[in-house]
């Protein structure tokens, strides 16, 4: 398999006035591909920061302080803007949570799908027109030649996350990174559109970066999936085998903690406490304050990440056996 | 068992036309007035038993916010009546409603905009205390407002701060307790989970569960998470656009949908380790309480359509498990 | 359980206040300004308004360190020989009590109607079409003609009695519309939060939900345009006096100090004139300065909570 994607201890700062905060810690990922991984987490884990900072959408007070993102041979995290615009939008492309934030809405679809294409090639009008009415297509839009002409209010919510998706594929990106895509939008029309993001990147060869806090969505989507907890990837490992076979303690929370799991019993299986905020980080493992089956090591140690048996990589004492 | 809520045949209807500037259209050469009315509910009748959790499901646009709503007095309705404990609700006076506000209390869903941003949780939590007792002298008040912040799970030494100071969690466990803190009998609970984290939302169903059983507590829950609904309810409605298409007891529901939505609305929920496609595809989209279809208002996307459901209304019909549907094919027994 | 003092301590507020260098320092100087104009009694040192202590004889005397002035009279003397300085603090007073109770009144009006016209939707339409008839009226036009009503009234010394609370009132009833406004968008804003319909729920009063939950959350735009609207008090005073409509000449202004020197500035006494000048300019600029930091600082986009 060839390697898309190789991030290497990563670690995304936030200067606050409270002091450091360290948003992303040692984050270390490898998609190839053509593959899907799903990053999961709660708010506060740190996941959309984590998908901003691949393409370098970190803003003030943020900064990548560490680590490396190598994309294409090429370090990301070490290119000026100029670079990093001709990657962004190109070769990688982001979907965002909410499409009325994505979509300007005083201009009509038409112009935003041109500007998009005509930013990255170097193409006449007429062909950027084509391809623009060969991705709506792709998405499944009705009449193509109309709806360039529409503005995005005149869209319906699951239609506007198509074109969003659209636009995102417009210069055949290399990678997909889909932020919460379907949060907004209803059951029915998050079932299509997630059909349709694995249609697509089945079809195109693109690797898919989704990140979610619905494990259910994960499981049917992706075939990798990393758990993020305060900053770190705490389990990493196939879909299936992580839902069914979870190791983390934190994981296995999550997943209890599903009304689906309850298994006939009245109460659901709740984790205990919240998560620690990023100013007040404990020293050792960041779930230890949760945690049932730590132990004092696990009060001054952070774990790293260990490879099992089964394939599944955790950062747990406990999980690695004997402890 | 007794109905202690009883919603019979409710419309609510709100009016957007605007002025009659808004108003004016020119439409081939003659100048009409264009009234724009969003039929929100649409002839909607439940009942719900005492001590049951009622949970009313639908997706954007269906309703349900607004009959929970409606039901709890902050809507008059349009139509029908409304009756708690047999007695008529819905067409009282803000001062004969009074002794009810007691009885009926709500949880929203917006844990950030639930709460005064202003006012301290002490002050949120004893002012309904004090609006409804008069007589109550402060430590009674006090004591009343720790008792139940104990319950929920808050710490009284924490009265003293701003909602902004808690977590999401937090502020939704105070909102809890504010509707607790009247000792009502029905609480209606409109998506109180929706905007929390998975590992919170189980401590905080936990905490509805356990006051239900504490309290003797009725419930009429909206939601549109399914997994939830499955797990907490005792009977379910689904709605669509306004309109009643199933109500069964949850067993039933989730192994036996009946109406072509709630299949389709099954079918589409993300199962954990399940595979992804295979589900009922609607086709077209969903259409805006403004311009409700003719006839069955699901007719434009249901699979199962034919011409009769295009034309009329399909009445609600109570199967022979109890099960109440409004569907011509169920009832023409094609489905 | 934190006391006031203490939570202000540790306030946001504060703590961004402080990081500011432009805010701190138009801080100080406000508070040296309005010090001063208040201590007027105290600190000046001649009474502008003891017409004995007045010398006809000390008349457009140039200010201390010009040729010809005199060390009593530091910024000179104006055409009655009223000490410069003196006046100056007295004149400040007059322009800050004006704007602030202008602004008071304002904020008062614009308030209860604002709150009305948001909650009651019946009210909204009339109140808002008479918020706009009050902006068709002119400000100068409303203060000639209440002016000379007055004066045909209570003549010429009756109105200098009242010539304060007229202006205040007038400048008052010129502008709550601008508040009105804004109170009444929070307002609408604010009556679809859930919070609103929790104090339905449990029973409250339309009026007790508009004054106990919704009023509070409306006032932070009311606070960013108070401080705007203080130094446009301030500068409508000081228009009206330069125009001859506002405080008389025994009991002046920083506005008609600047009118009544205005004459003499081509025969050479231009002390008259320009000093009230750059004190009015430095008190309107240092509260516009403070009003920018409030505005900034209570932005719904960068302030959280």
């Amino acid at each position: 398999m060839e390697k898309l994607i190789d991030i290497e201890n990563l670690r995304v700062d936030f200067e606050l006035r409270s002091g450091r905060v360290r948003a992303v810690r040692d984050v270390s990922l490898v998609i190839n591909k053509g593959e899907r991984l799903g990053i999961v987490g709660e708010s506060g884990a740190g996941k959309s920061v984590l998908g901003f900072s691949l393409i370098n959408l970190i803003s003030k007070p943020g900064r990548i302080t560490g680590g490396q993102i190598l994309f294409d041979g090429r370090d990301l995290t070490k290119l000026n803007d100029d670079q990093m615009r001709h990657i962004r939008g190109n070769d990688i492309s982001m979907i965002f949570q909410d499409p009325m934030m994505t979509l300007n809405p005083v201009l009509t679809i038409g112009t935003q799908m041109k500007e998009t294409i005509l930013a990255h090639m170097k193409v006449s009008a007429k062909e950027a027109e084509a391809i623009c009415l060969d991705k709506l297509r792709k998405v499944y839009i009705p009449s193509p030649e109309k709806r360039l002409k529409q503005y995005p209010h005149e869209f319906s919510g699951g239609m506007r996350q198509r074109i969003v998706i659209a636009i995102s594929l417009l210069t055949s990106p290399k990678l997909i990174i889909a932020d919460e895509p379907t949060t907004a939008l209803d059951v029915t029309i998050q079932a299509e559109i997630m059909d349709l993001l694995l249609e697509l990147c089945e079809k195109e060869n693109m690797g898919l970066i989704l990140i979610t806090h619905d494990l259910a969505v994960v499981s049917e989507v992706t075939q990798r999936i990393a758990v993020l907890y305060a900053g770190k990837v705490i389990e990493l490992g196939a879909a299936d085998q992580l839902i069914t076979n979870p190791q983390h303690p934190y994981t296995k929370g999550l997943i209890q903690a599903l009304p689906q799991m309850a298994g006939g019993e009245r109460r659901l299986n709740q984790i205990p406490g919240m998560m620690p905020s990023l100013l007040n980080m404990p020293k050792g493992c960041p779930f230890e304050p949760r945690c049932t089956i730590c132990s004092e090591r696990c009060k001054t140690e952070i774990p790293k990440l260990h490879e099992l048996e089964c394939g599944t990589q955790v950062a747990c004492f406990k999980c690695e056996g004997g402890e | 068992m007794s109905a202690i809520l009883e919603v019979k045949d409710i419309d609510k209807h709100f009016d957007i036309s605007g002025s009659v500037i808004d108003q004016i259209r020119f439409t081939g050469g003659k100048v009409s007035r264009r009234k724009t009315v969003v039929k929100a509910v649409n002839s909607v009748s439940l009942d719900v038993e005492a001590g049951e959790t009622l949970s009313v499901v639908g997706e954007s646009g269906c309703g349900k916010s607004t009959l929970a709503r409606t039901v709890m007095g902050l809507y008059r309705p349009n139509k029908g009546e409304i009756h708690y404990r047999g007695a008529r609700i819905d067409n009282l006076s803000s001062a004969k409603m009074l002794p009810y506000r007691t009885k009926m209390q709500m949880v929203f869903q917006d844990p950030y905009a639930s709460l005064n941003p202003r006012m301290t949780v002490r002050q949120i939590l004893e002012e309904p205390v004090r609006f409804h007792n008069p007589d109550m002298n402060r430590d009674e008040v006090r004591d009343r407002v720790a008792e139940v912040m104990c319950q929920v799970g808050v710490d009284p030494v924490w009265a003293t701060n701003f909602p902004h100071e808690f977590s999401g969690g937090q502020r939704q466990r105070i909102s809890i307790a504010r509707a607790l803190v009247l000792d009502p009998e029905f609480i209606a609970a409109d998506e109180p989970i929706a905007a929390l984290d998975v590992s919170i939302q189980a401590q905080i169903l936990n905490l509805l569960m356990d006051a239900q059983e504490q309290r003797g507590l009725t419930y009429l829950f909206i939601s549109h998470d399914l997994s939830v609904v499955e797990h907490i309810s005792s009977r379910v409605l689904v709605m669509y656009l306004g309109c009643v298409c199933e109500l069964a007891s949850a067993k039933e529901l989730f192994t036996n949908p009946k109406h072509p939505y709630t299949q389709a609305l099954l079918s589409a929920i993300p199962r954990l380790g399940g595979q992804a496609g295979g589900h009922v595809k609607l086709s077209g989209d969903v259409p805006t309480p403004i311009n409700l279809p003719t006839g069955c208002v699901f007719h434009g996307r249901c699979p199962h359509a034919n011409e009769r459901c295009s034309r009329k209304i399909p009445k609600q019909r109570t199967l022979d498990n109890g099960t109440v549907v409004a569907c011509h094919g169920v009832e023409e027994g094609r489905i | 359980m934190r006391t006031r003092w203490q939570r202000f301590k540790e306030s946001y507020m504060l703590y961004s206040f402080l990081r500011d260098p432009i805010a701190v320092t138009c801080f100080a100087i406000l508070a040296v300004l309005v010090f001063s104009a208040f201590a007027a009694p105290v600190i000046a040192p001649h009474d502008p308004y003891d017409t004995t202590t007045i010398n006809i004889m000390n008349a457009q005397l140039p200010p201390a360190w010009e040729q010809g002035g005199n060390a009593d009279f530091l910024l000179g003397t104006d055409a009655q020989g009223r000490d410069m300085l003196s006046t100056m603090l007295y004149g400040m007073r007059v322009s800050i009590l004006i704007g602030v109770g202008a602004v008071c009144l304002q904020a008062f009006l614009g308030i209860v109607v604002g709150l009305l016209s948001g909650y009651i939707k019946r009210l909204d339409n009339i109140l808002m079409r008479i918020a706009d008839v009050q902006l068709s009226f002119s400000t100068y036009m409303v203060a000639i003609f209440i002016g000379a009503i007055v004066q045909a009234a209570f003549g010429v010394a009756g109105y200098d009695e009242v010539a304060v609370p007229l202006i205040i009132v007038i400048i008052g009833l010129a502008e709550w519309p601008q508040y009105a406004r804004t109170v009444r968008a929070s307002v609408m804003a604010e009556r679809k939060k859930e919070y609103v319909e929790a104090a339905r729920v449990i029973g409250l009063s339309k009026t007790r939900i508009m004054w106990r939950h919704i009023l509070p959350n409306t006032l932070s735009p009311v606070l960013v345009i108070s401080t705007v609207q203080v130094a446009n008090a301030i500068m409508s005073e000081a228009a009206l006096s330069f125009l001859g409509l506002g405080m008389p000449v025994t009991k002046p202004s920083l506005g008609s100090l600047i009118t009544a020197g205005f004459e003499y500035i081509f025969s050479g006494s231009w002390w008259i004139t320009i000093f009230p000048g750059i004190l009015l300019v430095t008190l309107i600029l240092v509260i516009n300065l403070l009003g920018d930091w409030v505005r900034d600082f209570l932005n719904p986009k960068l302030y959280k909570g």
